[in-house]
């Protein structure tokens, strides 16, 4: 009977993954490698400021001191650095002014991924900044934005019109000095997002950007940096999807985020790269250093993310809680299938008076993966008066896979409280034989059980995602109740 | 002459065990369409597992005899479906599900039953309608609506919800173990008006008990006296008061 | 590291080896097995405060007390401190500078093996700590280790007498306890242990639990307020199948104070149930290291630490539930609560789960703050002051755990403790 069970609960696991295909487009790729001549051609075609070139430089010089970081739960084979292509550019001679310029088999990719982009600006008024391997291909919007004045432009654009932003901003949240990855981006990235909110702004709305590899042993590099300033609030969706490949890809990307006084940025991921087969070949390997400063009095930086994809993923998106009353939050699901490996989790540094953070993680590992939670949160002396909230639950699927828990908590002042809780359970049979006998098959109350567990995270992601985490999770949300 | 009801349920020569220890050792019942049975018997004795036999819980397993459910014989079929054939289990503890929301869950139900009838979902309002007035019905607050699957629900509630999700489920045949358990007097009258709202010529009930009170509302067709893993005896309502009055022990000391 | 190379010369000065290893009176296989204890050492990195696993500890004023302070104290005076009160249902052993003593006869289910007469015995129970090889504190120990101390009873033995423990150093000494407790089939034994240091000496303490087929152990433990002292604590457990094992630490904090449990939950149903309290004050420290590991189907354990941090001192937990893949239908569950009583007291803790198979149950839960305003202000309503009120509050804290123990003879000698403590 439990062989028949976990038959079933195999099936259900055993989705195909739906987005792998390719473009074929002709990339303008480098030769592989790394190494002082790589990184002036790179500055060099994107017309670069000098005081970039030195940072990069600087950063090279650093990383090559360094050693590639090991994990203890991971299971990496070593990544070869000399034999990846740091820049791909897909043809185009100087950007596309309108959709209607744009190579259309990059805008058939774009449908295939459901990023239908007209129809999208056209009715949702969203935003969008498409990146297609390394270089933006399309920006839409920029002026309705313009006028609230948003600045909202692929990181090479920003370099170009507000190189006094970049130069005040770039590396003051994630400095090169940070780790090996972040050295690696800053030496090499290629592109990103840059977004400004001037004072007193509302960002009219919902800002998003779509990531794609392509090109075989391409890494992908990009350097994402938004700055709230006093008093504004900006909401940003990041969502991701490649194709089927056999070699590793790397994906060493860097956000930083500032909120100045008052300001609150919500930085949300709905993480679907590939993660490989079932023997665990190919996949994405997914190392992402990313950090929000609540720099100002009041500010708050939340990052929501849900992660179904990568063959290995480490990201802990972390908050310094600077200012005092500021406040951080983390929600994420993270699940794990086949031979995936996650390493994940959030840091919350609370530096200022007052300040506050919530976490809130669920980890769902299926078949033979391991999903592992790391977190710290640490209160210093000065942060008198904080607040710490934690929950991290993990779910198991079946007797193979693995579920992991690292926190570490430090507490150095009398006024503060802190409050973890993590518990380990699994899909009961109970609950599966509950749903059965009200007539809904096993696959369907898996992922009612499931959604059921992630709702306090789900519930936290901007309506625009909504359909694209119900996708992932394969779960009916109820949207018919108010 | 031919007025024979049809079986809804047909047991023959059940023997069931479970985790090695064999608890139905010959179980026979035969339940027609418009009846009300009831089950009782002393702890122990196979109440419990007969239900979630039928129900086609994998933890028991059939050992000898057949099931057979409007026709069907229930052994190659999976639980979900025995559910969309008709087939209605009130749990005796009901199941917690934390933060997926009763509307959510009984949806999802609906939906797979009319499914497999191929009806399409059922619209929303429709839905949302029916439900606010099933669960006035049966005294529960609006408010559970939201809150997850008996999460934080005291006992009363818990066996309310099951009726609840029996009235808007519309089963031919329902299972209710031990549903008045726990029950104060005002739980159980509103539960008792639930399940009598729904019986008719075509829909049977099966009342798993120990108390008389209950059977006092719903006034069983024929009561069985489950000892041992076996139907011992079967007589009309007035069964029910002589084990009130005389216990178990008078018909399990008789060999 | 430059540290590290002139405290091992140090140890490997002549001075250093002719005292630990080159005594007259010890056989050879003991000379020999002290030697492999020093090349173990000086083939280790010694610890230091850049290791995490030392965190707010003086491990470095330990590692440079060791060659200051007195290898072997066999030969002074043995210090009782207190007055044993004559108890018939309690059995005292004291354990004064390497040398285990009883004041009475030793019943039949406690030895004190020596490394001159009981050679079979003891270097049997040595061979077992083959794992710790690479570990300091336990390498030091079989060092200076002297005698060694075994409690083991015999099939279906239920010993009612409780077993009392005293251990007591000298000025400047470094000193090896090292127990092994063996309870057999179907038995049962009690054990209270109390650590007393003084000034400036460093304790390595080593000890074994092995609780076989339905045997029950509780053992019971108090380590006292050490300033200028290092405790260093090294603890084995493992259960078989239907053992139950409740094991109690108080530790008062010293310059280091710090106990690492390791327990394998070996066999199906065995059970452990392990509650810790740490209350340093002034800038001492208390760190707590627990590990289960659940290598067996049907097993419980629960852990429950609370630590009460006054002045500058610091708390440092760290606590691991490992599941193995092939092990079902188990049940964890961790707890650690922290009251912080000034702005200059630190916490630091880690409770980690590691999970490999689903069908289990586990929870962890960690929470860190200060005497709660809202209970604090509800005494004061009742005419209660501040300061009564205060303490009134931590003693509630810690009473949730203390208030677990049944025996009331540990009972009282444990509020002793609070008291003696309470008052510097």
């Amino acid at each position: 009977m439990e062989k028949q069970k976990n038959k079933e609960i195999n099936e259900f696991l055993q989705k195909g993954y739906e987005y792998g295909f390719e473009t074929d487009i002709e990339s303008e790729t480098l030769p592989p490698g790394i190494n002082e001549d790589v990184i002036k051609i790179i500055s060099a075609k994107k017309e670069e400021p000098e005081f970039l070139l030195n940072w990069r430089l600087k950063a090279f010089a650093h990383w090559k001191t360094l050693k590639s970081p090991e994990w203890s739960q991971l299971n990496i084979d070593p990544i070869d650095y000399q034999s990846i292509s740091y820049f791909s550019k897909p043809k185009q001679d100087d950007g596309p002014k309108s959709l209607d310029e744009v190579d259309p088999k990059l805008l058939e990719t774009y449908e295939k991924l459901g990023i239908p982009l007209h129809e999208r600006a056209k009715l949702a008024g969203v935003a969008v900044d498409a990146v297609f391997d390394s270089v933006s291909v399309v920006t839409t919007f920029k002026d309705k934005l313009a006028e609230a004045g948003v600045i909202f432009c692929s990181f090479s654009e920003a370099v170009q019109d507000h190189p006094e932003l970049i130069k005040k901003y770039l590396g003051k949240v994630v400095p090169y000095r940070d780790n090996y990855f972040a050295a690696l981006n800053a030496a090499v990235f290629s592109d990103g997002t840059f977004v400004y909110i001037p004072k007193g702004v509302r960002c009219p709305m919902e800002l998003s950007t779509y990531f794609r590899i392509n090109e075989a042993k391409t890494g992908q590099f990009e350097r994402t940096l938004i700055v709230a300033d006093e008093d504004s609030y900006v909401s940003y969706l990041v969502g991701c999807t490649a194709p089927m490949r056999d070699e590793n890809q790397l994906h060493a990307a860097v956000v930083e985020l500032i909120a100045l006084n008052d300001a609150e940025i919500k930085y949300s991921t709905v993480q679907n790269w590939y993660p490989g087969d079932e023997k665990g070949k190919g996949g994405i390997y997914n190392f992402v250093t990313k950090r929000g400063d609540c720099r100002g009095e009041n500010s708050k930086i939340s990052w929501t993310q849900i992660e179904t994809g990568s063959a290995i993923t480490w990201k802990y998106p972390s908050c310094i809680l600077r200012g005092d009353n500021s406040s951080g939050e983390f929600h994420s699901i993270a699940l794990t299938n086949n031979l995936q490996q996650a390493d994940t989790g959030t840091k919350m540094i609370h530096l200022g008076k007052n300040t506050k953070s919530k976490i809130i993680s669920k980890g769902i590992s299926a078949k033979s993966s391991q999903n592992t939670y790391r977190g710290l949160v640490s209160m210093s002396k000065g942060a008198s008066q904080s607040r710490n909230y934690t929950q991290c639950d993990s779910l198991l699927i079946g007797n193979k896979s693995g579920a992991h828990t690292f926190p570490s908590i430090n507490v150095n002042n009398t006024s503060s409280t802190l409050e973890h809780e993590a518990t380990t359970s699994k899909i009961s049979d109970d609950q599966l034989f509950y749903c059965q006998q009200r007539g809904i098959d096993e696959e369907d109350a898996i992922g009612l059980i499931v959604s059921g567990f992630c709702k306090e995270v789900l519930n936290e992601l901007p309506m625009e995602f909504a359909v694209e985490a119900r996708a992932l999770l394969q779960v009916n949300l109820e949207g018919a109740i108010g | 002459m031919n007025n024979k009801k049809e079986n809804v349920l047909e047991i023959n020569d059940l023997s069931v065990s479970t985790s090695g220890s064999k608890i139905l050792k010959g179980l026979n019942l035969s339940i027609r369409k418009g009846e009300t049975h009831a089950i009782m018997g002393p702890n122990g004795s196979g109440k419990s597992t007969l239900a979630k036999t039928i129900a086609g819980h994998t933890d028991y397993e059939i050992n000898n005899g057949t099931i057979k459910f409007l026709g069907n014989d229930l052994v190659s079929i999976p639980i979900e479906e025995r559910s969309n054939l008709g087939l209605f289990l009130g749990f005796q503890y009901p199941i917690e599900i934390p933060g997926l929301s009763n509307t959510a869950f009984l949806k999802a139900a609906i939906n797979a039953q009319r499914k497999y009838n191929d009806l399409k979902d059922i619209p929303a309002n429709e839905f949302l309608l029916e439900l606010k007035s099933k669960a006035d019905q049966l005294g529960l607050d609006q408010s559970f609506l939201s809150r997850g699957v008996n999460e934080g629900f005291s006992g009363g509630e818990k066996k309310r919800n099951e009726i609840l999700q029996m009235l808007m489920l519309n089963p031919k045949l329902s299972i209710l173990d031990e549903t008045d358990s726990g029950l104060d007097i005002d739980s159980m009258k509103i539960v008792a008006d639930g399940v009598n709202s729904t019986r008719n010529e075509e829909t049977s009930t099966i009342v798993i008990t120990h108390y008389e009170r209950l059977l006092n509302y719903l006034e069983p067709d024929y009561v069985h006296v489950i000892n041992d893993g076996r139907i011992i005896k079967t007589g009309d309502s007035t069964l029910a008061n002589e084990l009130e009055e005389k216990g178990y022990e008078w018909l399990t000391k008789k060999k | 590291m430059a540290d590290q190379e002139k405290i091992k010369n140090q140890f490997s000065s002549e001075n250093i080896a002719s005292i630990i290893s080159g005594k007259s009176d010890y056989p050879d296989w003991f000379d020999k097995f002290k030697r492999l204890s020093l090349q173990n050492l000086l083939d280790q990195n010694l610890p230091s405060i850049k290791d995490s696993e030392w965190e707010s500890t003086k491990i470095n004023s330990l590692t440079k007390k060791l060659f200051n302070n007195d290898f072997d104290a066999s030969d002074s005076v043995n210090i009782l401190a207190e007055d044993i009160e004559k108890d018939t249902n309690k059995i005292t052993i004291s354990f004064s500078n390497g040398i285990y003593t009883c004041s009475e006869e030793l019943p039949s289910y406690i030895k004190i093996l020596s490394h001159a007469k009981d050679k079979d015995q003891f270097r049997d129970l040595l061979d077992m700590n083959k794992e710790h090889a690479s570990s300091f504190s336990p390498t030091l120990n079989s060092l200076i280790l002297s005698d060694l101390l075994l409690i083991e009873t015999s099939n279906n033995q239920k010993v009612d007498t409780l077993i009392h423990i005293i251990n007591h150093t000298s000025n400047e000494a470094n000193l090896a306890p090292r127990i092994e407790i063996r309870a057999a089939t179907n038995s049962s034994v009690k054990i209270f242990e109390e650590v007393k240091t003084s000034n400036n000496s460093i304790m390595n303490h080593v000890l074994r639990l092995n609780c076989q087929k339905n045997a029950n152990i509780e053992f019971y433990k108090v380590i006292d307020r050490q300033e200028n002292s290092h405790y260093l604590g090294t603890q084995d457990i493992e259960a078989s199948e239907d053992a139950r094992i409740k094991f109690f630490l108080w530790d008062f904090g010293g310059d280091t104070s710090k106990t690492v449990t390791d327990t394998r939950l070996l066999g199906k149903k065995s059970e452990i149930n392990y509650s810790a309290l740490f209350t340093p004050n002034k800038d001492l420290h208390s760190g707590n290291q627990i590990k289960i590991n659940h290598e067996a189907s049907d097993t419980k354990s629960k852990i429950k630490v609370r630590g009460v941090l006054h002045d500058h001192s610091s708390g440092v937990f760290y606590g691991k539930i490992k599941v193995k893949e092939s092990v079902t239908k188990t049940s964890a569950f961790m707890e650690n609560k922290n009251l912080l009583l000034s702005d200059d007291a630190s916490i630091s803790s880690k409770p980690i789960l590691e999970i490999y198979n689903d069908d289990t149950e586990c929870s962890h839960s960690a929470t860190s703050g200060s005497i709660d305003k809202e209970k604090l202000f509800y005494l004061k309503t009742r005419g209660i002051d501040e300061v009564e009120a205060k303490s009134f509050l931590i003693n509630s804290f810690i009473e949730e755990i203390s208030g677990e123990i049944t025996n009331k003879k540990i009972q009282d000698i444990f509020k002793k403790y609070l008291l003696e403590n309470g008052k510097s």
